[in-house]
């Protein structure tokens, strides 16, 4: 069951968007210190426009967005969070392994140079192989495509800001079709360390419907998916699956994250353990 | 190490920090001092209320009030938080203990912490003491008498008037008897601490234990002059205006806020000396700190005798001292310790990791409004009719955020997003010619807050 793809097959886009405007105003109700993790990308674009729809709808006030920054960033990806975020009014928190980002020279991160966390938290999650050595010491690849430079870059940086934030509650934009590590989760998942809860109310919806929904909202689409990406995270790991813009692609037979190349077994399911969405 | 230490508690219940000679000040306390030299030392240490309830229940579960919601609200006051406390049922300390195998056992003179509030609830067992001695005749005829007037004098009066000579005499006597049962027993300074410390030198507790002891000596009333009116109307009518509190008065009270610590502290010393000679003390981890401080009427734009609602330095700054088994010592970060931040150092020393996980680079303190329903208080002839309860709150006991981060203190309005107050290192700053670091500490009273209705 763990290796399947779950697609929900026959509800309309209307009663997806309607499920999940009750799972995020059920959420906005009950966690005292919710926060979108937001990446300027099409599936957390369409959860930050559903989170602005239901609080305007019940006089609530935006919660901050946070963006995983993980030092390779497109310039466009930057540029956007400024203008969205003034203009829907909210503020954007930045969340950054600054130990790790800081350190990395020629595209290493040697793992002497890290604190006593960062070091412990790469020896526990690296594949076979992921480590390194030369010259001056074990280090990892500056990436993130591999376990441990995903899961320092990001998964630190986010666990470290619901630490500092205390963030009860974090919307992301997963959605079952896209891996089967993310197949079975459901749309508020209690996580630990640090304790808070996951909240995903985008998870029926295809890659398809998050574009039917970002043209019916008119929603602002990020340049590089005009230019044939169909996923866009890190410059340097993100690759075009096609020339064609993102939604002309053929989605439904094609993978969305080759772009990206990580793509080894498992490894979206051990990150998941460990607190990356 | 293999074994679970014993884990024992104390809040001194209202004790400021400043008051101590560690923290620079001049009471008398030994025992403490002696205590301390064993510990460690936290030197920026910040309640997250202003008052005993949310400060509590943050201990037990290591969330702010914003987060457990045990705590007042601008329109019933304390009312809320006795509502609240009664049905929380948030996981907290008491159950990961019990899991571990530990017997859990509390201890307090205050009534909010006492089986009266459902408080007791966590605990496999807890003893309240009531600390003012009446005997529960003596309590049932000093409420019978209350019908007769709106406070004792009143009361009096009307009996006089109303020709009930009888009853007068014998509410006089009682009360007199009370009164002086009171003094016999050092009251006000003394406030039951002796009751919990020969409980528990007179009994033998199953290991690992986990006892929890809110000690209230030095709680008000601290003088003789607090003694026969309702510490409410005290505060309210000073601070309105209505009936200052003489500067004797104060002065009074002040030293009898330190006659308290004193007495406290040599009961405290009886507690330890107790473990010692179980030999209990070295291997235990022992935490002293207190839920709030106390303002004695020091100068802010709203001198206040006191606590809750306001969250000025004395009000929400408090001592803390960790002593570890072996008392091992520690180095301390940089930063503030919360209370919110003991649960998890409680399980991080059961785990053997013996680091300051407590400091943290920020804390915050938080008041949701006036800790009293004060429209109640009115209607209740505690406060006089005409007292403006409606400007009051409009005025000063407003909902109010606090921040201290890298030797700053920010504190916030909540109805408007004024600025309380503005410190660095306690010396005040003017907000127009620090624009970065104000909007840095506005952020994140912002973020603190989350969802709920405050301006930033």
């Amino acid at each position: 069951m763990a290796n399947e793809i779950r697609v929900e097959g026959g509800l309309s886009l209307n009663a997806k968007e309607e499920i999940a405007k009750i799972v995020v105003k059920d959420a906005l109700s009950r966690y005292k210190r919710p926060f979108v993790v937001w990446s300027a990308g099409k599936d957390s674009m369409v959860v930050l426009h559903l989170v602005k729809t239901v609080i305007e709808k019940e006089n609530m006030q935006m919660p901050p967005a946070l963006f995983i920054d993980h030092g390779q960033h497109y310039e466009e990806t930057l540029e956007m969070l400024d203008k969205i975020s003034n203009d829907w009014n909210f503020k954007v928190i930045y969340a950054r392994n600054d130990d790790a980002i800081s350190k990395a020279k020629d595209n290493k991160i040697y793992l002497k140079d890290l604190n006593k966390e960062n070091q412990e938290e790469a020896r526990k999650i690296a594949q076979e192989g992921e480590i390194k050595k030369d010259e001056n010491g074990e280090y990892f690849e500056y990436s993130l495509e591999t376990s441990v430079g995903n899961h320092i870059l990001k998964t630190i940086a986010m666990n470290d800001a619901i630490k500092k934030y205390r963030i009860d509650a974090l919307f992301t934009g997963i959605r079952w079709d896209e891996n089967p590590a993310r197949s079975w989760e459901v749309f508020i998942s209690a996580r630990e360390n640090p304790p808070h809860v996951r909240v995903h109310p985008i998870l029926t919806f295809t890659e398809r419907n998050v574009w039917e929904y970002t043209f019916n909202y008119k929603l602002p689409i990020h340049p590089l998916y005009y230019q044939g990406y169909r996923s866009i995270d890190g410059k340097y790991d993100s690759k075009k699956t096609s020339d064609k813009p993102a939604w002309e692609q053929d989605l439904e037979h094609t993978k969305e994250r080759a772009g990206r190349s990580q793509d080894k077994e498992g490894m979206m399911e051990k990150l998941r353990r460990f607190g990356y969405m | 190490m293999s074994e679970n230490p014993n884990i024992i508690l104390i809040v001194f219940d209202t004790l400021r920090s400043d008051i101590l000679s560690l923290y620079g000040g001049d009471a008398v306390s030994p025992n403490i001092n002696s205590f301390a030299n064993d510990s460690n030392l936290f030197n920026n240490t910040i309640a997250p209320s202003p008052w005993t309830v949310p400060s509590h229940i943050s201990l037990f579960t290591g969330l702010y009030p914003g987060e457990h919601k045990v705590h007042e609200d601008i329109e019933n006051g304390d009312g809320k938080a006795l509502e609240k406390i009664s049905s929380y049922n948030g996981p907290t300390i008491i159950e990961k203990l019990s899991r571990k195998g530990y017997n859990n056992l509390g201890f307090s003179t205050n009534p909010w912490l006492s089986p009266y509030t459902g408080f007791d609830r966590y605990f496999n067992s807890f003893t309240f003491f009531n600390s003012e001695y009446e005997t529960q005749e003596e309590m049932f005829a000093v409420s019978d008498y209350k019908k007769f007037g709106r406070n004792r004098i009143e009361a009096a009066k009307n009996l006089l008037f109303h020709g009930k000579i009888e009853e007068f005499k014998n509410y006089y006597n009682i009360h007199k008897r009370i009164l002086r049962r009171k003094k016999e027993k050092n009251y006000p300074y003394m406030k039951g601490s002796d009751l919990i410390v020969d409980h528990i030198m007179n009994s033998s507790f199953e290991e690992p234990f986990f006892i929890f002891i809110n000690f209230m000596e030095v709680h008000e009333p601290v003088a003789e002059w607090e003694l026969d009116i309702d510490d409410r109307k005290i505060k309210y009518l000073d601070i309105s205006g209505k009936e200052p509190i003489p500067e004797r008065h104060m002065e009074e009270t002040r030293n009898g806020y330190k006659k308290s610590l004193s007495m406290l502290d040599r009961q405290f010393g009886r507690l330890m000396d107790h473990f010692k000679k179980l030999k209990i003390y070295d291997k235990s981890l022992i935490i002293v700190t207190s839920d709030h401080g106390q303002a004695m009427k020091e100068n802010y734009k709203y001198p206040y005798y006191g606590h809750g609602n306001f969250l000025y330095n004395e009000i929400i700054e408090v001592p803390l001292l960790i002593k570890l088994p072996g008392n091992i010592k520690i180095k301390e970060k940089n930063g503030y310790q919360s209370l919110i931040g003991i649960p998890r150092f409680i399980e991080n020393v059961i785990d053997g990791n013996f680091e300051d996980t407590i400091t943290e680079e920020m804390a915050y303190s938080e008041s949701f409004g006036p800790v009293h329903d004060l429209q109640g208080l009115v209607k209740n002839g505690i406060l006089p009719n005409d007292i403006d309860y409606k400007s009051m709150i409009e005025k000063m006991f407003y909902p109010k955020k606090a921040i201290y981060k890298k030797g700053y203190k920010l504190v916030v309005n909540g109805l408007n997003g004024t600025i309380d107050e503005f410190t660095y290192n306690k010396k005040s700053l003017s907000p127009d010619e620090n624009k970065n670091i104000i909007n840095e500490l506005k952020e994140d009273i912002y973020i603190f807050k989350g969802t709920e209705k405050f301006v930033v």
